[in-house]
């Protein structure tokens, strides 16, 4: 359950617009906006997977000049990969066989 | 309580978001507060290192989920390396062993099989090699990183109950020379000083330690000594560049193994200019021949006339000069207080006991030792080779306390602690680790021990061991968290429960003694080692019919192993065993340590001045309890160290002395290995955590430009190195590091193509048995351009 | 698979944000990262100072000459690696090793408001 910290910077008159927008994702929250167009928002989504597809769709919008992360939080993710789970591409261990 | 923190942690993400703009959030001071109620700290020691950083695991809902640093300790005053901080992820990793496993051969595939099994099956084995072979056919090889208690259990089993001195462990590659050095100059092992004297220190001579990746929290301690202090002078001797080396106003460029001609000529400077202190010399020292014999400071003067400055930087080449050993030889004799610190480039040689003498011959001729910021001070590699292996009675030729072997009333006294016979532990020392695996080689050792060590990748010229290793009527056993290129070759493996998982001390470099409690569950069916010990020991003595044997552990019966079992250890070994040793540390007891947030250094008799912190300076009355209550004269500084019987400092006559193998037209290369910041050791467990993996993830030769530009290669290409032994292929790293001449490699890697023990040479020194590691001779050549590669953890 | 690269999301999100019209100027001395470009396993496997030397020099550099470049503490012990990479490190990450300075310091503010990132001294 990731939770991301983004600044959305938009045009300054489409702000409000904007606003009205992120409103309707489930899971953004904001936080803040100012007269520059710079939006805060939360996105608590239950997979980086998800908030992946959120942050591509906000940035879809024309309005939208960019979308930076300042903080991701995984604190359920870091205890290390689950039991038996495998990170890919990293040990190539081999199987323990003979000898 | 989960709403309020995933509350706060939006908060904290808003936050963090609107402070890369400028803008206020209503609740900015509701967001930065640490949100951790649910959360638990437990305070105990680093396991990667000597240093002895005291860390807190912080805890939440039965499993680690952080760690900072204490900021009371005097080892790191809050301070964490990388490796240190992210430690603890190894605890939660899947890899973990958790079931012990067997296989009659080693062509076999193991099977799960429960404890009972695996212990009975452990006590036959060593059992029948006992009646079949005798008690030298049996060995324990341990480590560095084994608590305290469990290195005296280990060795009290092996030498009171099954009566062998096969009782040796990986200390043995890295700091034996250390060892030999202090007891033949200073009668004692050990550091007079500590870190301490790194805040008072006006010059520091940093020969042979990459301090800046091997310790880097110290290294912070001696960076902020020098930023604070503008005229404190840092000399960095090494043939290798590194990144010590930054913060090093002289770097003393040299072929490897021309040291000892270097700290001569520096000791021809300091008496040809006078800058020796002539009162220290006549209170306190005494020269001694290479013959053991009682000379003076005319027949040192003439034994170093061959050692100008002039012609020792035409032997010592790099980048030496005349000069540079004279202003060298200056600021280490005027300054207000010099501190050497030196590890493996000094320790891991053929003549690594005389280049520690010869340090500390620099030290007692300028009198800088025992003031403050003054000593000579041998950082330790390992969390525990001090405290546990040299203190503990770890190598095969020291019992518990600091008590030679061979010495008669000293293995009685122990035999008395234990309530055993006299005569019970063998007179003769057993095998040292080379001899150990040699007998392992030639089939004499029939039931071997590895605990938490891994010598399939740490012996040198590790391929002719592991035939050894391989042999099916040697029986290994092997105690362990994770799969190591070790457990490739053994029949038992058992799984142990790693540190904050079981209580135990930890003696780190300057003779302090820490406690860490247990803080978490081990992964169900991995155990404390002191547990394993005790049960295999009962069924030992069953089998071989020797009451003698369960009598090792029987004062420890029913007591639960997580903290009850290990603080009797602790007690017996430090109430019964360390009583007027020079390591007296009865006053170090739980009760004690637990109030302390670093520790307490030994000497310390008593609980009451144990609470202050203990001793500082050896030897110094007035802050030494032992040279108060053992002084023989009016004189500040008592050395009562036992290996000298006048109570004096000696000064030894050291020839410059070749390596066992030097650069030939077949092999015209040095060849050097070391360690690197991300990693520890052979990376069985740093390369399991992502973060350091991949900051480090192979092994690199590295090339000094002017030979890569001789030879064609750029940085990036594949290139083998080979010596008469075996060869390896890594990547090139081409900079200004190794001298010309030079090459270096890292030895975390335990890829085969990568792994570079297979090159190293195994001559040893003479004096403390330990290997050459740091130099031998080789050839390079280009093989290709850059490959891709890929990180290998052994994973069985 | 419980650990999710983030560096898609990212990239996703790749956008100079110290280039953006919308911020507030006068920002000084806040290195804003861009977000990170997708990298391949081995990629992954180079040491992240090793691009930054080029790719943002300036940060680089800065991070060399500090304390933390002469006391070996890189990229990752603040910022963690591809799966829990962190712009902007949490104040606890700080504090794992500068606890003294955590009982000192002003607690309503991240360090970084004082402390300048990547030279680590205290802005004027």
């Amino acid at each position: 359950m990731p939770i991301g910290g983004i600044i959305i910077s938009v045009r300054p008159e489409k702000t409000e617009e904007i606003l009205f927008v992120l409103v309707q994702f489930p899971g953004v929250e904001v936080h803040g906006h100012d007269e520059q167009g710079n939006v805060v928002a939360v996105i608590d989504a239950p997979s980086t997977w998800v908030m992946e597809k959120i942050v591509k769709k906000i940035n879809v919008f024309e309005a939208v000049l960019s979308i930076g992360f300042t903080y991701l939080n995984m604190e359920d993710e870091v205890d290390g990969p689950a039991p038996g789970e495998r990170i890919p591409g990293l040990f190539h261990g081999v199987e323990l066989d003979a000898g | 309580m989960a709403q309020s923190r995933r509350e706060f942690l939006k908060k904290t993400a808003a936050l963090s978001a609107a402070s890369y703009i400028g803008m206020n959030l209503p609740y900015a001071k509701a967001g930065v507060a640490p949100g951790a109620e649910e959360q638990t700290w437990h305070r105990g020691s680093c396991r990667l290192c000597g240093t002895g950083c005291r860390v807190e695991l912080g805890v939440k809902n039965g499993k680690a989920v952080a760690l900072r640093g204490v900021k009371d300790a005097r080892t790191n005053f809050g301070y964490l390396c990388m490796k240190g901080m992210l430690f603890w992820k190894c605890m939660g990793h899947p890899d973990r062993l958790t079931k012990p496993l067997f296989r009659e051969k080693k062509t076999d595939k193991f099977k799960e099989i429960s404890w009972d099994q695996a212990l009975d099956i452990a006590a036959e084995k060593f059992a029948d090699a006992v009646k079949q072979n005798g008690s030298n056919s049996v060995g324990y090889y341990g480590s560095g990183q084994c608590l305290t208690e469990e290195t005296y259990l280990f060795q009290k089993v092996f030498r009171g109950g099954l009566q062998t001195n096969n009782v040796e462990g990986n200390p043995r590659l890295c700091m034996a020379s250390a060892v030999g050095g202090y007891l033949t100059s200073f009668g004692a092992d050990e550091p007079i000083g500590g870190y301490a004297d790194i805040e008072q220190a006006n010059c520091f001579f940093i020969i042979g330690s990459n301090t800046a990746e091997a310790h880097p929290v110290l290294f912070r301690r001696i960076m902020r000594r020098k930023l604070d202090n503008k005229d404190v002078k840092v000399i960095n001797a090494d043939p290798r560049v590194s990144q010590t080396s930054r913060i090093a106003d002289l770097h003393l460029q040299f072929d490897p193994g021309t040291d000892l001609t270097l700290l001569n000529a520096m000791a021809h400077v300091i008496i040809e200019e006078k800058l020796y202190d002539e009162k220290f010399l006549s209170d306190y020292t005494a020269f001694k021949s290479g013959k053991n014999e009682t000379v003076d400071l005319e027949a040192y003067r003439k034994f170093l006339a061959d050692y100008t400055p002039e012609k020792a930087a035409a032997i010592c080449r790099g980048n030496m000069t005349a000069d540079k050993i004279r202003q060298t030889a200056r600021w280490f004799a005027t300054s207000k207080a010099t501190l050497s610190l030196w590890t493996m480039g000094i320790n891991q040689r053929k003549q690594g006991v005389w280049a520690n003498n010869l340090i500390h011959n620099l030290h007692i001729l300028t009198g800088q030792l025992l003031k403050p910021g003054a000593d000579s001070l041998s950082l330790t590699g390992q969390p525990n080779a001090c405290g546990g292996v040299r203190e503990g009675g770890g190598l095969c030729h020291i019992l518990p306390g600091h008590r030679p072997v061979e010495k008669e009333n000293l293995r009685n006294q122990v035999e008395e602690a234990w309530g055993m016979p006299k005569g019970r532990i063998p007179a003769e020392p057993g095998y040292h680790t080379m001899a150990m695996f040699t007998a392992v080689n030639e089939g004499k050792i029939k039931a071997l021990w590895v605990n938490c060590t891994s010598p399939m990748q740490s012996l040198p010229n590790v391929e002719l061991y592991a035939k050894g290793m391989k042999r099916e009527d040697v029986f290994i056993v092997c105690t362990d968290i994770f799969p190591t290129l070790t457990t490739q070759v053994v029949n038992l493996i058992l799984p142990a429960a790693f540190h904050f998982e079981k209580t135990g001390v930890y003696g780190c470099t300057e003779r302090r003694s820490q406690l860490t409690v247990k803080a978490v569950d081990a992964p169900k069916g991995a155990m404390p080692e002191v547990w394993i010990v005790r049960e295999w020991a009962r069924l030992l003595a069953i089998k071989l019919q020797d009451p003698l044997i369960a009598k090792c552990v029987e004062s420890y019966d029913g007591l639960e192993p997580d903290y009850a079992l290990p603080k009797a250890i602790w007690d017996e070994y430090s109430q019964k065993l360390t009583k007027g040793r020079d390591n007296d540390l009865r006053g170090a007891t739980y009760e004690v340590m637990k109030q302390m947030a670093d520790g307490v250094q030994w000497p310390a008799p008593t609980e009451e001045y144990a609470l202050t912190g203990g001793t500082v300076k050896k030897f110094v009355r007035g802050m030494d309890p032992m040279a108060d209550s053992h002084a023989k004269d009016d004189k500040p500084y008592q050395f009562y160290g036992p290996a000298h019987p006048d109570g004096k400092l000696w000064i030894w006559l050291r020839e410059q002395a070749a390596p066992e193998e030097v650069p030939d037209a077949e092999y015209p290369f040095y060849l050097s290995t070391g360690r690197i910041v991300d990693h520890w050791h052979t990376s069985s467990m740093t390369g399991r955590i992502p973060e350091l993996l991949r900051a480090n993830p192979y092994a690199f030769v590295e090339i000094n430009p002017k030979d890569a530009a001789k030879l064609g290669i750029i940085p990036g290409d594949m290139v083998e190195v080979e010596s008469r032994r075996g060869k390896n292929m890594l990547p090139a790293k081409v900079y200004e590091g190794p001298t010309q001449g030079m090459v270096f490699v890292y030895w975390h890697d335990q890829h085969p193509d990568r792994l570079i023990n297979k090159v190293t040479k195994d001559a040893f020194d003479p004096g403390s048995k330990e290997p050459e590691f740091k130099i031998c001779s080789c050839r390079i050549k280009r093989i290709s351009g850059p490959q891709a590669l890929t990180p290998f953890i052994y994973n069985g | 698979m419980k650990r999710k690269m983030i560096v898609s999301i990212l990239l996703a999100a790749s956008v100079v944000l110290g280039a953006g019209p919308g911020l507030s100027a006068g920002q000084e001395g806040k290195v804003v990262p861009e977000g990170h470009a997708d990298l391949t396993d081995q990629q992954m496997l180079i040491a992240c100072s090793d691009c930054h030397q080029t790719e943002t020099p300036d940060i680089y550099n800065q991070w060399y000459e500090s304390l933390h470049g002469i006391g070996m503490v890189k990229c990752y012990q603040c910022h963690g690696t591809f799966e829990n990479l962190v712009v902007v490190p949490e104040k606890s990450v700080c504090g794992a090793c500068h606890s003294a300075a955590m009982a000192k310091c002003p607690t309503d503010k991240p360090c970084g408001d004082c402390h300048q990132p990547h030279t680590f001294k205290v802005k004027k």
